[in-house]
């Protein structure tokens, strides 16, 4: 094979696992999402790529970062106020903080299921701030938006990501996570 | 656009101070919080003042294998992923502050 020919090879695989990644990762993010809106007593399903969803009165979006050598960005979760109030565990909380602590909780979530595929990112400090996902512009390379729907109103979510050469997926394994819901007393 | 961190900034901070002057029964801790980790507050509470036996239990949505491992090493009595159901920790609390 000719120096060109392998250069394009290479690159072509770099191409493939890139897209099978950022498959494994959509995957993720959906299982993730759908499970703590479960969790919190309401059911999403993910409407078709490209949707765009109307978030109505006074949404919140709530931002929290993430890094590790391979991957790092921001997850991004805009909610209507109608889905904030039918999550939220405790009467008269703020919605604010509701909507930073369900950003921080699907962050853990995500997380838990890159560990399994043996990728360790930490998380960082959520924030809040009033409007939908067009008031964050996209400043990582990769954007994965996901719109869902609920009998509550839509969901909203964005994952901005920068892939790092050396990021790499394995194939799912059974590293040893603590399962959200799980309680160990030492 | 304003955006803020937490309606109670560096709150590990304060709680930290708090902690030097009272003596607590029990104490449940986010990893995450602005000012100071949770995992910080625990190794400093540990470390020395009126709380070392307090039992401190970790309340997170982390279930990272190698952050359970650092804070049990610290002293920690428990972890606790978010959502949680409440009666196997009160439950626990019930019997550590008996």
């Amino acid at each position: 094979m000719g120096r060109g020919n392998r250069k394009r090879f290479m690159r072509r695989g770099r191409t493939e696992d890139t897209r099978q990644m950022l498959a494994s990762i959509d995957a993720m993010a959906v299982a993730a999402a759908a499970r703590l809106f479960e969790a919190y007593g309401i059911a999403i399903v993910e409407d078709r790529p490209g949707a765009s969803a109307s978030l109505g009165v006074a949404p919140l979006v709530s931002a929290i970062g993430f890094s590790s050598e391979g991957l790092s960005g921001a997850l991004i979760l805009a909610l209507p106020q109608t889905v904030l109030e039918r999550t939220l565990p405790a009467e008269g909380a703020n919605l604010a903080d509701w909507s930073r602590e369900l950003a921080n909780q699907l962050l853990g979530r995500f997380k838990n299921q890159l560990i399994r595929h043996g990728l360790y990112v930490s998380m960082g400090l959520p924030v809040v701030f009033p409007g939908d996902l067009a008031v964050v512009p996209t400043s990582r390379a990769r954007s994965r938006h996901y719109v869902f729907s609920s009998a509550a109103g839509p969901v909203s979510l964005r994952l901005d990501m920068d892939l790092g050469a050396s990021l790499k997926l394995e194939p799912e394994a059974t590293a040893t996570v603590i399962q959200e819901g799980e309680q160990l007393f030492f | 656009m304003q955006a803020s961190t937490s309606s109670k900034p560096a709150m590990a901070t304060r709680a930290s101070a708090r902690s030097a002057k009272t003596r607590l029964s029990v104490v449940l801790c986010d990893i995450h919080m602005p000012g100071k980790s949770g995992l910080e507050l625990l190794e400093e509470l540990k470390a020395s003042g009126a709380n070392v036996r307090v039992p401190i239990v970790m309340l997170t949505s982390e279930g990272d294998p190698v952050l359970v491992q650092r804070a049990k090493l610290a002293g920690a009595k428990g972890w606790v992923v978010k959502p949680f159901k409440a009666g196997l920790l009160v439950s626990a609390i019930q019997k550590w502050t008996a």
